[in-house]
């Protein structure tokens, strides 16, 4: 590639790579978008690729096979778009390698069995019965209510072609950005678009990117934040895999503005594929002379390098990612001071979230005021979640800021799993809530979700059904936070343990009267007290959970019962007046705590390890699962820091 | 100077320098700020959140110890939300500390148990878990039981800070813990023992081994001195028991050079239990060692004396004190052969130069130095210098051999020192030009020194002795000349006694005299060539094994006096043990030996050692061929210093 020495030439060589592509459109060559993001990579894409690539050399039919970055619909994976025609296929195997070339590429026909279709009877019935499959992504009710700026881009662009970008735009926000604006004017646009940090908090980036620029000292830094560690997120992953020169632009606009002269990628370790992909477009972009001295001829000097992360969820702190860049241990520090007056081996830095970076070329290009369109009054634009749970349609999706949550459950979603009822939704991750059932009209924008105890956080949502024990939730979001504490303040080293501890007593059934506020008291001792974001917000999902479901955690405690029947508490009991004797319950027991009498089947409750295989496994559904324990609750008790005593003990 | 900013505390107005942190600005007006973590001269990393106060303005309190102060800040130090606060971190940390408290020696110093008190917490109201547990890793030295270890991080800073990177953090979550990788032992991963990280554990979770069963530490005795091992000569904390020594620390005393000790400052008392001390005189006759009595053998001595030709030898490792006793018993017998060791590798005018404080160097040039740690060559100035950089001061080193500092140096310049001190010296007076600084060549990296001397406001040079005068010749009068020299009190012996009036040194230990009496352990290991030789010294080993009379002598906390350190700075020793039955000072044994020889001593007063630390000439500017040529070779020099190293080493295996 010919290095590009001013503005014009970059103009000239995306108004070139349109007019091919168009040519090549209007020709008799089709093309297959094969999904290569890592959840279909998974379900055999690569292969499907492959196959497709060879049964189109056999067949001697001129076709373009091209990898894409994730489409989004992971749950229906693997997935082809086909163009011009633009078929949705889902679900491909390598066996329809022959029959989507000999169809769709030599001819423009569908393959019609593997466009999408409502996998249960019902929906089925309702949707799809009258209507047929759905052929086209704009079909799709997953994609139907969504708006994918940022996305929407994955399903045109080969990641490792920069020509894909260039054609969809690429670079151009940049090249607008050096031509015809000033640093300030720069900020002063993202500042007008109200763009709020997605890494969670939502700090508005303007103001960010204002206080490295004003900050004192030389050279100035911008870190991306791709150390995605909340538990079921993958947003970033599938930009960074998906797109990666879309975030590089983010990056030299931002470094543009703010003065920096570098830029550092975080990207944990568990994503090769991003770091892979990343580093293939900085080389494509220093090529061209999009990166590196005298960009385009302006003077502008701005030089990015990938730094890989080690496993740790706290370096999604950003101190801690900052010391783990300068490959100090990754421990948080106090803030202030803030990174963008001392950050990166002290230097001002801007540290921003790969979802934010990657909006800025949009509104660049397109101008605050189409950006701010879209959204609440305080939440402008779209945000990216990965959904995940007892949802019929998991995936990625991206929509604006204000939507009900009711809708992504329902609409993009498709509902919950085996039609089972809606019980909650997590939201935000280890430092989010847990927001109930009747609540989900809530808009879902930034305010709003603090207001019920959740927070937008990176983009994780899941759903949860009548079959989830909030309590279990709670602990293992504290087992989590347990786990990953860097262990460096004493309030979410110990507080976090003594709350796993207590949580973990609660779901065994050896809970304490008062365990529940103990939980609130340490939870929000932990709040006042620890020292960084992660240990400040772990106490939520417990903190929530218990706003919500305070009833899941006394039945928890006083009648050791689980009403998910998710928690190995309780009494199993077999009905021996309905029993019909079959014996299944006795040949399944793991424990071999079913005893055949002469009445017919009995639990003994010495020996039940209360697996509820029995309880699925009966044809009839006849046993019953009854509070209690057998066992007296525990009358002696030291709690917290004053003793309460159980009533009448 | 830095700017002052004004401040509230607690209602107390407050005035520091720009930069200071909270805590530090609270101590300036007595208002005591909680802290565990928090460590002198490293910048607060706000772990422990004890130290947590309220400013005005802010919403959430904040840790003192990472807030530097502000003009106008209105901070409160204690209020009920802090206490609560202090409190709840408090009692999550007793939560999984061992309450074992009857049977700890850290019970009265620890700060654990302070901060305890003080808020009132007797037992956690948290069920107690036993986290992490007893480290083993056999070694005379140090004790780590992780089960007390509260995870401040100090010891893995002051690790890290001064170079030697053996202790670090490892795990996560509850399960965090200090250690060294897949549990090696602290010996494999390079620890020189020098027990930094003991020293500032607030708890129990690391201890000195040697004082382990003897008793808690609130009852020791503390009592000032210094070590006399090597040329660093540190201030030290002496702490005895029952009028045992159990424990030795670096004292802290913020306007002294060093809170560091090496192994050997540190452990050197207990490393040289296992060595012959010696508590009666010993007489060699016809080759075999036999123990005597005083009498006995200062009347030999006394007949050797009256013989004539005899010579007197002061070592570095005796205090000013008994120098100029020394003085004083050789003026009253007419002994006109007097002279003391450091003249073996300093000339007297090195030796005497004037004193300087590398605390307020800004620029540190290393003249032919090489102190490391991990060699035991210089290992307090090895720390002291990665200290001072670490704070903010610049490093050049010249050197004809690459340093283990060269990779803290601004500018490191590998040829003959001598040489490079000429060049750098004519670089230094004069403007250089913007366009050299930029060159690799050695003229440029030359240069670049220079200029970094010219914008120096306290630059100090630190040599090896026998480039004292090239030092000199190159700087002028810009900033002191310090050398280094190899014993404790090199630069007392060579104030406090006259200049030699007959033989030196060399000549002395090379055959000048008769009969030769050393003060003191002559460190240099040397074949003396003498006729009669008498050493006093605590210790039967070294230059006592070729001597005719070996007398006994105290040790270090045995006596009180002075020594001019290696800054020339006076430095004081209090007696803490009493002289063992049989030990005779040197002042007892001058008067003893005196009087037999019909002497009368008057001894000099106490402030005459003041007035000779004094007597400080201003470096000259010389012509080099004059200049000293040292007796030892560098080589035979270092390899002083490292004779304890072995010590070390051996105490190891």
């Amino acid at each position: 590639m010919a290095k590009l020495n001013s503005i014009d030439e970059l103009k000239n060589l995306s108004n070139a790579l349109a007019g091919e592509q168009a040519q090549q459109s209007g020709s008799e060559k089709r093309s297959l978008w094969v999904c290569c993001g890592t959840a279909c990579r998974a379900g055999g894409s690569l292969e499907v690729a492959a196959e497709l690539e060879e049964a189109a050399e056999k067949s001697g039919v001129p076709t373009e096979v091209v990898s894409t970055g994730c489409l989004g619909m992971c749950q229906k994976g693997p997935l082809i778009k086909t163009m011009p025609e633009g078929y949705l296929y889902q679900k491909v195997k390598t066996k329809h390698a022959d029959k989507i070339i000999n169809y769709t590429a030599k001819a423009g026909l569908p393959v019609r069995e593997l466009f999408y279709r409502a996998d249960d009877l019902e929906s089925y019935y309702r949707d799809d019965i009258f209507s047929g499959p759905k052929e086209k992504i704009a079909d799709l009710p997953f994609y139907k209510k969504q708006q994918r700026i940022i996305l929407e881009a994955n399903e045109r662009i080969a990641p490792g072609n920069v020509h894909h970008y260039l054609v969809q735009a690429g670079y151009a926000a940049l090249a607008k950005a050096l031509a015809t604006m000033t640093p300030p004017a720069v900020i002063t646009e993202v500042t007008k678009s109200g763009l709020r940090g997605r890494g969670g908090a939502g700090f508005p980036a303007g103001l960010k990117w204002q206080a490295t620029r004003q900050a004192e000292g030389e050279p100035k830094i911008v870190v991306a934040n791709g150390d995605e560690g909340d538990p079921g997120a993958f947003m970033d992953r599938s930009i960074m895999e998906g797109n990666p020169h879309s975030l590089l632009e983010g990056m030299l606009i931002a470094g543009y503005a703010t003065g920096a002269r570098y830029g550092f990628i975080y990207v944990r370790h568990e994503y090769p594929l991003a770091m892979q992909n990343i580093n293939t477009a900085i080389v494509q972009a220093c090529e061209l002379g999009l990166m590196g001295t005298n960009i385009l001829g302006t003077g502008f000097d701005f030089d990015i390098w990938i730094r890989e992360g080690a496993g740790a969820f706290v370096c999604g702190e950003e101190t801690a990612l900052l010391a783990s860049i300068e490959g100090q241990r990754g421990f948080p520090n106090p803030k202030p001071p803030f990174p963008a007056e001392r950050g990166l081996w002290s230097l001002p830095t801007c540290i921003n979230n790969i979802e934010t970076l990657v909006n800025i070329p949009h509104i660049i290009r397109s101008g605050a005021d189409k950006f701010s369109a879209v959204g609440t009054e305080k939440s402008k634009g779209t945000k990216v979640f990965a959904l995940a749970g007892k949802i019929k349609n998991t995936g990625l999706i991206e929509v604006p800021m204000g939507i009900s949550l009711r809708e992504i459950i329902y609409d993009i979603g498709g509902g919950i799993k085996n039609n089972k009822k809606l019980k909650a939704v997590q939201i935000g991750g280890p430092s989010g809530g847990c927001i109930p059932a009747d609540l989900i009209d809530i808009k879902i924008d930034f305010d709003s979700l603090g207001t019920v105890g959740a927070i937008m956080g990176s983009g994780g949502i899941i759903v949860l059904d009548e079959d989830d024990c909030m309590v279990s939730i709670a602990k293992y979001f504290m087992d989590f936070i347990q786990e990953e504490s860097c262990g460096k303040c004493p309030p979410c080293r110990v507080g976090s343990y003594h709350m796993a501890a207590i949580l973990t007593r609660i779901t065994e059934g050896a809970g304490l009267v008062g365990d529940v506020e103990k939980l609130e008291a340490l939870a929000h001792k932990m709040q006042e007290s620890a020292l960084c974001g992660l240990g400040k917000t772990a106490p939520n999902p417990v903190l929530s959970t218990i706003r919500y479901f305070r009833e899941e955690y006394q039945e928890h405690i006083n009648q050791q019962y689980c009403r998910a029947l998710s928690c190995r508490i309780s009494t199993y009991l077999i009905d021996t007046q309905k029993c019909f004797v079959c014996g299944l319950c006795k040949k399944v027991c793991p424990a071999d705590a079913v005893i055949e009498t002469s009445d017919g089947f009995e639990i003994d409750q010495d020996k039940c390890i209360k697996c509820k295989v029995c309880y699925n496994v009966c044809p009839i559904k006849i046993i019953t699962v009854e509070p209690g324990n057998g066992v007296e609750p525990s009358s002696q008790i030291t709690i917290g820091t004053k003793g309460v005593l159980r009533d009448g003990a | 100077m830095e700017p002052n900013v004004k401040l509230t505390i607690d209602g107390y107005a407050v005035t520091v320098p720009v930069g200071t942190n909270l805590l530090e600005a609270a101590q300036t007006v007595g208002v005591e700020i909680p802290h565990l973590c928090y460590l002198k001269s490293f910048l607060g990393i706000g772990a422990c959140r004890i130290c947590l106060v309220e400013i005005a303005g802010f919403r959430a309190p904040v840790t003192a110890c990472t807030t530097l102060v502000q003009a106008d800040m209105l901070v409160i130090t204690d209020s009920a939300r802090l206490r609560a606060d202090r409190k709840f971190v408090l009692d999550l940390i007793l939560s999984v500390h061992p309450p074992r408290c009857g049977q700890c020696e850290k019970v009265g110093v620890c700060q654990l148990i302070k901060y305890a008190s003080k808020y009132r917490i007797g037992k956690s109201t948290f069920e107690y878990t036993e986290i992490g547990q007893a480290v083993t890793d056999p070694n005379p030295f140090i004790r780590r039981d992780m089960r007390y270890c509260i995870l401040c991080g100090k010891c893995v800073r002051i690790c890290q800070g001064q170079g030697t990177n053996v202790l670090a953090f490892l795990g996560r979550g509850i399960k965090l813990g200090v250690g060294t990788p897949a549990a090696s032992s602290l010996k494999d991963n390079g620890c020189t023992f020098c027990g930094s990280c003991v020293e500032v554990c607030p708890v129990s979770a690391l201890a000195e081994v040697p004082k382990l069963g003897k008793g808690r530490e609130i009852k020791y005795t503390k009592t000032a001195s210094v070590c006399m091992q090597c040329g660093n000569a540190c201030p030290t904390q002496v702490a005895t028991y029952e009028d045992e020594l159990v424990k030795v620390n670096a004292l802290d005393n913020a306007d002294q050079t060093t809170g560091y000790l090496c192994a050997v400052g540190r452990f050197g008392f207990y490393l040289r239990q296992g060595e012959k001390r010696l508590t009666t005189p010993l007489k060699k006759s016809s080759g075999i060692w036999q123990e005597t009595d005083w009498t006995e053998a200062l009347t030999i001595i006394s007949q050797r004396f009256k013989k004539g030709n005899s010579g007197l030898i002061a070592t570095g490792t005796i205090l000013n004190q008994e120098v100029l006793d020394l003085a004083t018993f050789a003026q009253a017998t007419q002994i006109s052969n007097l002279a003391g060791t450091p003249a073996l590798y300093a000339s007297n005018e090195a030796l005497r130069a004037p004193a300087a404080q590398l605390e307020q160097a800004d620029l540190i040039i290393l003249v032919g130095l090489n102190p490391s740690q991990q060699q035991r060559v210089f290992p307090a100035l090895d720390a002291v210098i990665k200290s001072r950089v670490r704070q903010g001061a610049k490093l050049v080193v010249l050197n004809d051999v690459a340093t283990g500092l060269g990779a803290l140096a601004e500018v490191e310049i590998l040829d003959e020192p001598v040489m490079l001190l000429e060049a750098f010296g004519r670089c230094a007076g004069m403007s250089i030009p913007q366009d050299v600084l930029g060159a690799t060549t050695q003229a440029a990296i030359i240069a670049k020194a220079a200029k970094l001397y010219q914008a120096a406001q306290n630059p100090v040079l630190l040599c090896e002795p026998a480039y004292y005068q090239a030092c000199v010749n190159a700087i002028g009068n810009k900033g002191p000349v310090l050398v280094m020299p190899y014993e404790a009190n090199a630069k007392g012996v060579a104030l406090m006694l006259p200049a030699p009036e007959q033989l030196n040194c060399r000549e002395l230990l090379n055959g000048g005299v008769d009969t030769l009496y050393i003060a003191g352990e002559m460190l240099a290991g040397k074949n003396v060539q003498t006729d009669f030789l008498i050493v006093q010294q605590p210790y039967f080993n070294g230059v006592a094994l070729q001597a005719d009379i070996v007398l006994p002598a105290p040790l270090p906390w045995e006596k009180t006096g002075t020594v001019v350190d290696w800054q020339g700075q006076l430095k004081n020793l209090q007696q803490a043990c009493p002289v063992p039955p049989g030990v005779k000072t040197y002042r007892q044994v001058f008067s003893e030996l005196g009087q037999m020889l019909g002497c009368r001593l008057e001894w000099t007063a106490e402030d005459a050692v003041i007035a000779a630390a004094q007597l400080r000439p201003e470096p000259v500017v010389r012509e080099l061929s004059t200049a000293f040529t040292p007796a030892l070779s560098l080589v035979e020099r270092v390899k002083l210093l490292k004779e304890l190293n072995g010590l070390v080493a051996r105490s190891l295996e």
